[in-house]
This record gives C-alpha cells, sequence and structure tokens, in this order.
C-alpha cells in the first residue's frame, strides 16, 4: 500500500544575513537537513524531539507553509500523485483542502476580529465550496463533531477558554474534510485536564473522518497515547524511526534512549536516573562534523566524529542513524512505570 | 411566554454581552472606563463643535474692531452686582471711556453702576455661515454695549471671536495633515511591509533620511518657498500639504512593522491555508488587525501636526493675518509689551495644551482599549 505521504531528503535552510541593508548571506540555519520519512495513510506518526530540533519546520515545509530549500514531497491521493513542491500558488491552495494544521497557540490561531462562524467557514467561502445555508450546514457539522456548541457561533474566540479555542481550531483544519492534518503541539498551550479531552477528541475524529496525523509533540507520554509510530528528530535530521512501543521499550539510538530514561514515573518512590547530556545543543548552522550527536553521546568514539550515520532498518520497520545500533545495549522506559507504559498497553490491546 | 432573566430586561439597554460582542465595541467599553479620555474626548468634543460653527459661536466676527475698546482686557462674567443683588441673567459690568490724566490717552474704565446682561441667541452682526447661509444669529451677545472674554488686541479685534475661528483652521490643518498622512503613509508602508525586498529597502531608506532631516529648518525652508503673493487660503492649503509630506513618516514605519509582525501570526498562516487571496489577507485578517493601532497613531500624530503648524504660525512663516489660526493669534502675542500690558492675548495658547492633551488622553485610552487581550 502507498504511503499518503512520501518526503525525501526535505531540506530547509534559512539565511543568516550579516548587516541590515547590503546584507550578505554568511551561513545558512539548517533547520531540517536531509529528512526522508514515509507518512502512512490512516496512521498517526509522532515527530518528537527537543526545542529548536526543527519539527515544527518539518510540519511546516510539508505543507509549504514554509517554503523547503530542496527535496521532495509527494502526497499521494487516489489514484493522483501531487508534487507537492512544484505547485504554483494556485495549486497550493488546492491543494491544502487536503492538508490542513493545527496550532499550538490557540489564542494566536483564531482571528479575534471574526466570529466562530466566519473562521471555520472561511475556507469553504473562499474556495467556493459551499455557501449560504450549505455553509451553514457544514459548519454546524463539524462543530459538533468537536464538541462544541453551534448555538456559540456567532460569538468571537475571545469567550472562549483555551480548550475550546483549540476545539475551534480543529474544526477550521477539518471543515473542507482534508486527509492530512498537520498537528503542531496541539496540546502543549492546554491544561493537563483538558490536554487529554483533546487527545481523544483526535482520535475520534480520525476514527471518523479516515484522517492521517503527523502529531509534533515534546510530551512523550502524549505522543505514546495517540501515535502508532514516532520519529525522533535531532538537530534537523530523524535519528530514529519505529513503532511506538519498539521505539519506547527498545530504543536503539543512544539519544532516544535517553529521552525515555527523562519521561517522568508515576510512583514516588520509584528510583529516577534520567540520562543527563552533557553541553548544550550543538547551533545548527554549524552542525558537528561526522554523526551530530556525537558531541554529547557517551558512546561515541573517532568513527563518529568523522563518518555520518545514515538512517537505516535494523529491523522490520525500526529505523535508526547510528554507526553502533546493532551492538549497543541499551535501556527503553521502565517497566515498572505506569502512565506511559500503560498508554502503550493499551494501544497494543486496541491494535490487536 | 419564557421567562427572561432580570438581567435581559432590564430597558435601559446597558446591558453587556461580551461573549457575541464585536472587537470595536468591546473597545469603546474599554475605552469608556478610561476616564481621562473620556475628559479628553469631551474636549475634542467641544473643539469640533466651535470648529464647524465658529461664526455662530463667536459673538463678533473676526475682523471687526471695538474701537472704543483697544486693547481691552477680558470682561469677566458676573452673577451678583456691585449691591449684592443677584441676577439671574450673567451680565458684564459697562466700560466708560475716561481719558488718562498723566498719558492723556482714552481708557475704557469698569463703570459698575451699569451692567450689560448677556442674552443667548441674539441678532448680532451678519456673516455666511461657512460662505453659504446667510445668518445674523449668536450664541450669546449683548445687546447694549459690548463683550470681550478673552479681552481685544491692540486693534480692538475680539479675541474670543478670534479664538474661535482660529479653532476651526487649526483643527482642519490638523484633521487635514492627518488624514494626508494616513493615506500616504498605509500605502507606502503597506507596499513596503507586504511585499519587502529592494522596495522596503528604498522605502526605509527614504525615510530614514527624512526623518533625519532637523524638522524646524525644514519647515521653514520650505514654507520660506511659497509665494508672498499667494492668498491665505493657498497659503493654508500648502502648509497643510507641506506638514502631511513630512508627518506620513512615522506612520508608513508603524504600518510596515505590523504587516510584518502580523504575516507570520498563526491566524494569518491559518488564513492563507484556508485558501484566502492575497487581496483578501490584507483586507480581512492584516488590516482589520492593527486598524486600531493606526488610530492610535493618528491621534497621537495629530497634536504634532497642530504643534507644527502652531510653530510655524508663531514664527511667522506659516499661516498669516488675516487667516486665523492659534498660532497666527500667539504670533500676535510674541512681543514683550503684548507680554506685559495684554498678557491674555496669550489665552489661545492654552487652546493649544488643551487640544494636544486631549488628543493625548485619548491616544493613551484607545492604545488601552484597543489591546485585545488586555486584562
Amino acid at each position: 500500500m502507498t504511503p499518503l505521504i512520501e518526503i525525501q531528503d526535505l531540506r530547509v535552510y534559512f539565511p543568516i544575513k550579516t548587516g541590515a541593508t547590503f546584507g550578505r548571506v554568511t551561513g545558512y540555519v539548517r533547520a531540517v537537513d536531509g529528512v526522508s520519512i514515509d507518512i502512512r495513510r490512516g496512521e498517526t506518526l509522532g515527530l518528537v524531539g527537543e526545542s529548536g530540533s526543527g519539527k515544527t519546520t518539518l510540519g511546516r515545509a510539508v505543507l509549504r507553509v514554509v517554503e523547503p530549500t530542496d527535496g521532495r514531497i509527494t502526497l499521494h491521493l487516489d489514484g493522483q500523485d501531487v508534487d507537492i513542491r512544484a505547485l504554483d500558488r494556485r495549486g497550493l491552495r488546492r491543494i491544502w483542502r487536503h492538508m490542513q494544521l493545527i496550532f499550538q497557540d490557540p489564542y494566536a490561531s483564531l482571528n479575534p476580529r471574526m466570529t466562530v462562524r466566519d473562521i471555520i467557514g472561511e475556507s469553504l467561502l473562499v474556495n467556493g465550496i459551499a455557501k449560504g445555508g450549505d455553509l451553514e450546514a457544514r459548519v454546524v457539522d463539524i462543530v459538533r463533531r468537536c464538541g462544541l456548541d453551534a448555538e456559540h457561533l456567532g460569538r468571537y474566540p475571545h469567550a472562549f477558554s483555551g480548550g475550546q479555542r483549540q476545539r475551534i481550531s480543529i474544526a477550521r483544519a477539518l471543515v473542507m474534510r482534508p486527509e492530512f492534518i498537520v498537528c503542531d503541539e496541539p496540546i502543549s498551550a492546554l491544561d493537563m485536564s483538558i490536554q487529554a479531552q483533546v487527545l481523544n477528541l483526535l482520535k475520534t475524529l480520525q476514527a471518523e473522518l479516515a484522517l492521517t496525523y503527523l502529531f509534533i509533540a515534546h510530551d512523550l507520554a502524549a505522543v505514546a497515547y495517540a501515535c502508532d509510530r514516532v520519529a525522533v528528530m535531532y538537530l534537523g535530521q530523524i535519528v530514529e524511526l519505529a513503532n511506538t512501543q519498539d521505539l519506547y521499550y527498545t530504543p536503539k539510538h543512544p539519544y532516544t534512549e535517553a529521552l525515555m530514561s527523562a519521561i517522568p514515573v508515576a510512583d514516588p518512590d520509584a528510583a529516577v536516573h534520567p540520562i543527563l547530556l552533557p553541553g548544550e545543543r550543538p547551533d545548527p548552522s554549524n552542525p558537528p562534523s561526522g554523526c551530530r550527536f556525537h558531541t554529547r553521546c557517551r558512546y561515541a568514539d573517532a568513527k563518529c566524529r568523522t563518518d555520518a550515520p545514515v538512517l537505516a532498518a535494523i529491523a522490520d520497520g525500526h529505523l535508526v542513524a547510528c554507526h553502533y545500533a546493532s551492538t549497543l545495549t541499551l535501556s527503553g522506559m521502565r517497566e515498572e512505570a505506569d502512565g506511559t507504559d500503560a498508554a502503550i498497553a493499551n494501544r497494543r490491546k486496541e491494535n490487536a | 411566554m419564557t421567562v427572561a432573566t432580570p438581567a435581559l430586561t432590564r430597558a435601559s439597554g446597558d446591558f453587556q454581552r461580551p461573549d457575541v460582542a464585536t472587537q470595536w465595541q468591546l473597545m469603546w467599553w474599554r475605552f469608556k472606563r478610561h476616564h481621562m479620555a473620556m475628559i479628553g474626548l469631551g474636549a475634542l468634543g467641544l473643539f469640533l463643535f466651535i470648529s464647524v460653527f465658529a461664526e455662530f459661536v463667536a459673538p463678533y466676527g473676526p475682523l471687526q474692531r471695538s474701537k472704543s475698546y483697544l486693547g481691552g482686557e477680558p470682561m469677566p462674567i458676573h452673577f451678583f452686582d456691585a449691591q449684592g443683588d443677584f441676577h439671574l441673567r450673567p451680565f458684564v459690568y459697562a466700560r466708560v471711556s475716561k481719558r488718562d490724566p498723566v498719558t492723556l490717552r482714552l481708557l475704557p474704565v469698569v463703570d459698575q453702576q451699569r451692567v450689560w446682561p448677556i442674552e443667548l441667541f441674539v441678532r448680532g452682526d451678519s456673516y455666511k455661515f461657512w460662505g453659504l447661509i446667510e445668518s445674523d444669529l449668536h450664541l450669546f451677545g449683548v445687546k447694549e454695549g459690548f463683550v470681550h472674554f478673552f479681552g481685544t488686541d491692540h486693534l480692538g479685534r475680539d479675541q474670543f471671536s478670534r479664538t474661535m475661528y482660529a479653532t476651526r483652521i487649526s483643527m482642519s490643518v490638523g484633521i487635514v495633515g492627518v488624514a494626508v498622512s494616513f493615506v500616504l503613509g498605509t500605502i507606502i508602508g503597506g507596499i513596503s511591509g507586504y511585499f519587502g525586498g529592494m522596495a522596503d529597502m528604498l522605502i526605509m531608506r527614504l525615510i530614514e533620511f527624512i526623518r533625519s532631516i532637523p524638522t524646524l529648518p525644514l519647515w521653514l525652508a520650505l514654507s520660506a518657498a511659497l509665494p508672498r503673493d499667494w492668498t491665505s487660503l493657498q497659503v493654508y492649503v500648502a502648509i497643510t500639504v507641506l506638514l502631511a509630506l513630512i508627518g506620513w513618516t512615522h506612520l508608513a514605519r508603524t504600518v510596515r512593522s505590523k504587516l510584518l509582525a502580523l504575516r507570520e501570526e498563526e491566524f494569518v498562516i491559518a488564513a492563507r491555508l484556508s485558501g484566502c487571496s492575497d487581496a483578501r489577507l490584507v483586507g480581512r485578517h492584516l488590516l482589520p488587525s492593527f486598524l486600531s493601532f493606526l488610530i492610535v497613531d493618528l491621534t497621537i500624530a495629530f497634536p504634532e501636526v497642530l504643534l507644527a503648524e502652531t510653530s510655524l504660525s508663531f514664527l511667522g512663516l506659516g499661516l498669516r493675518e488675516p487667516a486665523e489660526s492659534w498660532g497666527v493669534l500667539l504670533y500676535a502675542a510674541q512681543n514683550i509689551r503684548s507680554i506685559a500690558h495684554m498678557p491674555w492675548l496669550l489665552i489661545p495658547g492654552a487652546f493649544v495644551i488643551v487640544a494636544a492633551l486631549a488628543f493625548n488622553f485619548i491616544g493613551d485610552g484607545m492604545r488601552d482599549a484597543a489591546d485585545p487581550y488586555a486584562k
């Protein structure tokens, strides 16, 4: 079965200019530097990594909200392959009916000067998909599905709480019935209790509307709960990609190991020994030679400093970019833990 | 019949529904809580009324001379006469001319035995309202004698009436100047911010160039270039345009920076993803988002234009008599003789201060009210 989206060697570089007027480009911030992943139809692909690793840029570059520097993005709609990077402005507007974005900040992503009805219905109107009573019916339908009261459509965003605003944002993204949604940290700005509601809502909508998600987050417990597969990003590159439970329990990359060791445990007496990475995240405009992680990796040797590892399959569907992926014995998430552990178990049960 | 909640049945109409209110309504509600701004709005309203109805509010024409009251001091309004009797109708004491025994000049002296009652809606000198409608109705006046609240100048012209006419000119210079600045600033700043690149670079350098020239010498040079034989109306138009040509730079910068910042806002990206065209993006999402900030900027730019006009006229390089503006009136008050003997010629200065403060207060109130996420 073909994936819904194929990303091949995607690069997003931002030029660094010196001097305000006659600036010369003195370098590039390599926000995304050679990412290749497939996003399968109907799955939720998690994308995790620390701040500044390029998660958001990758998510936006797939939609061409941020213009990629190089690479290929192919969207496989039914019987039709679309080269996203070759589209002109009109083509982009048309393809955005199939691909949408849910934002992190529910306060910044809604125009405070428009009613909820206008915000949600705008895409139907400007794309000429529906108007009048038909538009109203579609808006009401999606609003109900997102757990909002259709009575409140005449209100302005300021009258809603953060969780409700995020529901409005989701309704706006879904009103044109797209196939693919980039969820850019959709829950990190919300309260704990609301996070769970929004996660469940996204799950329900995925089942009802046959959606595919690229789920960007840094909350590993939420990712475990929401995602089928997870990709780990470090300094603009994917270092590991695997099924959620493989990645969490048997990580093959030292960076993933460090991430997993930092998941909090829901037991106050548990001994917690997170692996503390030495040093700072390197400058993405001047990445380290060889393996980008070697400056902070406790297993690194001379080879890691010179040779860059490629993302390769170590087991079925388990991709790692590490020279020693098959020889290192890395510890995953602690089995005795609750919380995240239970979420994965639950997922395993669902999939069975 | 449903039972309405008590709040909804309040007939006064001040029941507020913040959830269905538009941004403008919310702004107005917040603005109303700003007391200084409301006072400023009142003062501005008064000035605008005076500007529109200057001929009606002024008891005399601007050039009409009170020959028996040259350089006369302001005449205070009284309710109680010298005997302590209360008059329902306010009055001024009559003046009689007496010869000064030393200088032998005729001087007006207060005669406390006679009063000149002030009446509303009196028929006085005829005028043409806005040069169109002929009338002789004045808001107030006296049937006998004369009334000069702000005194008269050395030619005997009523300072109060002249100040009323000057209000019209000064306010309109401000409004027209700000309006021209607004159009120029929005278009040029809009091009700069929306298209960016080379156009942005050139426009920004041009603005920096204009702003780096010291304003006063620039005004002086430009206004000195105006032909001396122009009528006061031509000079007035020229001065207004002149002030606007310099005033747009600040606004253009604001527009540019707002556009640059808003372009990256998430709701703008969302609108783009929804398929909005450039025109809709600007018209529906970008412009309304910073219109309130622009209005704030305009209110603050207004006193600048006002003060610029006043400064120019005060220096004798702006408007000239017989045109009246606050600056022209103050020009007459700039020699030591005036300040020593006729300090009331400085009264128009108070108008300038009040107008500038009023606009600043309104600007302050609007800035506070315009922030949609203020507490």
